[in-house]
């Protein structure tokens, strides 16, 4: 089993995380404006790369939100930081 | 010719797992025990803990995982924000948002708090629960038979682990079949 390692908790086993999303997507604004191709663009079109990624994931049971850089191919996970500066 | 049709509604009374009384429930093991530890006060605190930890329970340290609580008061840490106060006397607080910076729920039955203790504990957790008692985890919560869950010790080989009351249910009847 593979250890991610929460920015609060420390390392804990891969079954406590859950995947957030791709890294960096902006919600484009404002909802009413934005045309249905961009809506689409937004929510089911990603990067998908092979190697080096950034990704939002949820320890799910203390709750906190996180950026992790991983490798897509090795599965390494370089670091895991915290979104909020508190 | 035969009535057909049912004669009361469908009883789905014994469809769901039967609650154990847990006034009385104990479970002996080999080499371990389990009980309910009765009647405790509860509060869900979220935001400023320091601020609130000073305000409701002074000089409780904060627990994490495998972190031995002893005493009447348990402050265990739940996320960087979040904590579960537990008591045997009822806590000083007002329910909602406290100016000072931090929220506080009553939770009294919203969790149940299982006592597990015994020389084969041990093995006993490492079947319940993958993760790492030494890892010296700042958060309390973890998964315990695949629940949610605040795991703690409160003496030498006993331990108190803390789950959403209708959980309780099933981590019970997973010690009675292990
Ligand atoms: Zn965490």
């Amino acid at each position: 089993m593979q250890l991610f390692s929460c920015p609060f908790c420390g390392p804990r086993d891969e079954t406590e995380f859950t995947f957030g999303g791709e890294a960096g997507k902006i919600r484009p604004e404002p909802a009413p404006e934005v045309s249905a191709e961009d809506w689409s663009k937004y929510l089911h079109r990603v990067g998908n790369p092979r190697g080096a990624t950034s990704e939002i994931w949820v320890h799910q049971t203390c709750g906190e939100y996180f950026l992790m850089e991983r490798d897509t191919v090795s599965h390494v996970v370089s670091t895991t930081n915290a979104l909020r500066k508190s | 010719m035969p009535d057909h049709r049912p004669q009361t509604m469908l009883d789905r009374g014994a469809f769901w797992t039967p609650v154990p009384d847990w006034s009385t429930a104990t479970l002996d093991g080999n080499g371990w025990s389990a009980r309910v530890v009765p009647n405790l006060h509860r509060l869900l605190v979220s935001g400023n803990l320091e601020t609130a930890l000073a305000n409701l329970a002074p000089d409780t340290p904060s627990i994490g995982l495998w972190q031995i609580s002893e005493g009447n008061i348990q402050a265990l840490r739940i996320g960087r924000d979040r904590m579960l106060l537990t008591s045997v006397d009822p806590l000083a607080a007002e329910p909602g948002w406290n100016a000072e910076g931090y929220a506080v729920s009553l939770a009294d039955d919203a969790y149940c708090t299982l006592e597990l203790q015994g020389p084969k504990l041990r093995s006993l957790l490492e079947e319940m629960t993958f993760v790492d008692l030494e890892g010296e985890s700042s958060s309390a919560a973890t998964l315990v038979c695949g629940q949610l869950a605040l795991l703690h010790s409160t003496a030498d080989k006993q331990v108190w682990v803390h789950v959403e009351t209708p959980l309780a249910t099933f981590i019970w009847h997973w010690l009675e079949r292990r």
